[in-house]
């Protein structure tokens, strides 16, 4: 299967403090990975460089099969527009616009022109299709992180990138969250998540613990 | 990114931040009303004095003043008169920035005038006339119909000896060295919208006498009056024999003589001969020349000079550069009040953005390149400028319309007073809203390259 994350010996400074070192991985086209290890591990920064949105790391990384060292702001800003999507656990809704509106949202950057039709049923997806007109800061915690799946789903990205996406929540809503990746993953999707959730554990297909910005342990499902 | 996604995040940043973009707008909306305001009625100034009192497009040009024996030594005669050859004139017609050259003769004599009562109720005169003779072709748009801008003495005819012979309105114009002459009509003669201010203004008050204006000539006989020539309260003059010339006013014109009247050429060269002899004839006394942008009138100056020519009148370049310094004054206040509102907007920005650091980094993250960021934050800040360019445009208009207002009621009549102190041309108009823009984006480059520049990763990281 084609490896859609190839990252090779991947180190991370902040200063004089080591966020990553010598991380080696490969995520084949549909792999489920779960990302786990105490807060300061380097999960964070392992996710927003596999994202493209960190460039100042060593090593290599291909995503795609494309060396993203070589490709410039636009073709990498294209990359993540058309083939990544982020879930965040601060969700990073506009607040004073509706709930369609902020799915919409990378339309604006990437422009389809099916971009609608496929935000509402992103939001059908996860069940939020009728609150599409509603407005963002009337929604609860759990519905507000389902607006962001939409938003990061809507353009049928390759891959899902989500750190600590139920960190915020309860448990039941996170449940919720759970089976709508879980649900993804088994259409086809591949998704990597940073977490301390058990649960998204269990439903990913390897779990990579980090350790002090080393990986520790890499374990198949 | 298209053009409606920016406009779509333009419109949404406009309605979510619409109290802090107005404060950091105020200053451009105070910036663009006083540059408006400034300009418009510097334009609007300079348009009256260069326009109507001192034109710029038309400069007079005599001989330097050494060879100048004054105006007593002319109206006695006692002095020949300096002269401006025809092979001069020939020369200056080649200069590149001229568009016209038309030659003037002043009277070489002394003369008086008496008359007028057909507007007035009663004769009026002077005991001192001055005059000078012009090309037709100069003030023939000045010249209402049925009246022609000509000398009579072609035209005129039968002979006479006295005007008796001669069938009213024409009188029997002899040469003083003559014994026959011919019946023509009253000499056509042009009064300046100057001297006809004054007198509006100044003379009639004074003597309990109708103002005149334009009304004058349009009366069906004109008003006539009568030229004593070869004699005036100073003097005689030194050839012929003092007589009387009937005239008629026939316009009113920018290019009359200030202070006196204004006769065709021809009619001045046989009296000047007459009363002055032949080289008081035969060359001129200036020559006015229409240059072909007001700007050219400092180059055709210089070359003056070296032709041993000289500005008879330098007022208007005087208030041209008066006018250009004060305008150049007040458009710096404007530009400094717009500049420290771009640095207003500036602040303004920088705030706004350290604020929206992570919804920056969320749309990097969804695709947003550095320049779609850059874009978005100028178009933002072009929008605010133009919209407080245009409110600052309409309280500048609003407010040139009250101080023209407040002139028009509380400022006594004076010559040349204008219906409005203000012009509005086009370019000022449009100018105004893309300076606010401009201004507006000025002070957003900043802050525009300081977005596009910030860490998708770390502003989400710190936004969570």
């Amino acid at each position: 299967m084609t490896d859609v994350v190839e990252a090779t010996a991947l180190r991370r400074t902040f200063g004089a403090r080591v966020a990553l070192e010598g991380v080696d991985l490969r995520v084949a086209q549909g792999d489920f990975l779960a990302i786990m290890g105490p807060s300061g591990s380097g999960k964070s920064t392992l996710l927003g460089i596999i994202g493209g949105l960190d460039t100042s790391y060593q090593g290599s990384l291909k995503l795609f099969g494309q060396a993203t060292s070589v490709l410039s702001d636009r073709e990498l800003s294209l990359l993540r527009g058309k083939r990544i999507g982020f879930v965040f656990q601060a969700f990073f809704l506009l607040e004073h616009q509706s709930v369609l509106d902020n799915v919409l949202v990378p339309s604006l950057f990437v422009p389809r022109t099916d971009a609608k039709t496929a935000a509402l049923q992103a939001l059908d997806r996860v069940g939020l299709a009728d609150r599409a007109a509603d407005r963002v800061d009337t929604l609860s915690g759990g519905q507000r992180q389902r607006v962001a799946i939409a938003r990061a789903i809507a353009h049928q990205p390759s891959m899902l990138l989500c750190d600590e996406p139920t960190g915020n929540l309860d448990k039941e809503t996170a449940s919720r969250i759970v089976e709508i990746f879980a649900s993804l993953h088994r259409e086809g999707t591949t998704v990597i998540c940073a977490t301390h959730e058990d649960r998204l554990a269990e439903v990913a297909t390897t779990t990579l613990r980090l350790s002090e910005g080393r990986v520790s342990k890499e374990q198949a499902s | 990114m298209k053009a409606a996604s920016l406009a779509l995040l333009v419109a949404r940043d406009l309605r979510r931040a619409r109290g802090a973009l107005a404060a950091a707008g105020f200053g451009i909306i105070a910036g663009t009303a006083a540059l408006f305001f400034f300009l418009s009625l510097g334009l609007g100034v300079r348009s009256v004095l260069l326009g109507s009192v001192f034109p710029l497009d038309k400069i007079e040009l005599e001989p330097a003043a050494k060879a100048d024996p004054g105006l007593l030594a002319l109206v006695l005669g006692s002095s020949p008169m300096p002269g401006i050859p025809g092979d001069v004139v020939d020369q200056v017609r080649a200069w590149p920035e001229l568009v016209r050259v038309y030659p003037k003769l002043k009277f070489a004599f002394p003369s008086t005038a008496r008359g007028g009562a057909e507007v007035f109720g009663q004769d009026i005169g002077t005991s001192e006339m001055l005059g000078d003779g012009v090309d037709p072709a100069l003030v023939e748009a000045d010249v209402k119909p049925p009246w022609r801008f000509e000398d009579t003495w072609e035209s005129g005819g039968p002979s006479c000896r006295s005007d008796d012979a001669c069938a009213s309105p024409k009188y029997c114009e002899r040469a003083s060295t003559e014994t026959e002459g011919k019946c023509v009509d009253p000499v056509p003669v042009l009064v300046s919208r100057y001297l006809v201010e004054i007198f509006n203004k100044g003379v009639a008050p004074a003597h309990g006498l109708p103002p005149v204006g334009e009304s004058l000539i349009s009366r069906a006989n004109g008003v006539t009056f009568n030229l004593r020539l070869g004699e005036s309260l100073l003097g005689r003059a030194k050839l012929g024999a003092p007589r009387t010339v009937r005239a008629r006013v026939v316009g009113v014109s920018s290019r009359a003589i200030d202070l006196g009247m204004t006769l065709p050429l021809p009619t001045i060269r046989r009296w000047n001969k007459e009363y002055a002899g032949e080289q008081a004839a035969n060359s001129f006394s200036s020559l006015l020349v229409e240059v072909k942008s007001p700007g050219d009138a400092g180059q055709v100056i210089a070359r003056a000079s070296k032709t041993g020519l000289v500005p008879h009148d330098t007022r208007a370049r005087d208030v041209s550069v008066l006018i250009d310094g004060i305008l150049a004054l007040l458009t710096l206040v404007a530009t400094v009040i717009l500049l420290v509102s771009a640095s207003n907007i500036a602040y303004t920005f920088r705030a706004l953005l350290h604020e929206r650091r992570a919804t920056i980094g969320l749309y990097r993250a969804v695709g947003a390149t550095r320049l779609d960021i850059e874009a978005w934050v100028l178009s933002l800040a072009a929008v605010v400028g133009a919209v407080c360019g245009s409110i600052g445009l309409a309280i500048g208009w609003m407010a040139a319309f009250v101080a023209d207002h407040v002139a028009s009621a509380r400022l006594p009549d004076f010559p040349f007073k204008p219906e409005s102190f203000f012009a509005y041309p086009w370019w000022l108009v449009c100018g105004a809203v893309v300076f606010g823009a401009l201004f507006a984006i000025v002070g957003a480059i900043g802050p525009a390259r300081a977005a596009a520049k910030v860490d998708p990763r770390e502003a989400l990281l710190q936004g969570g």
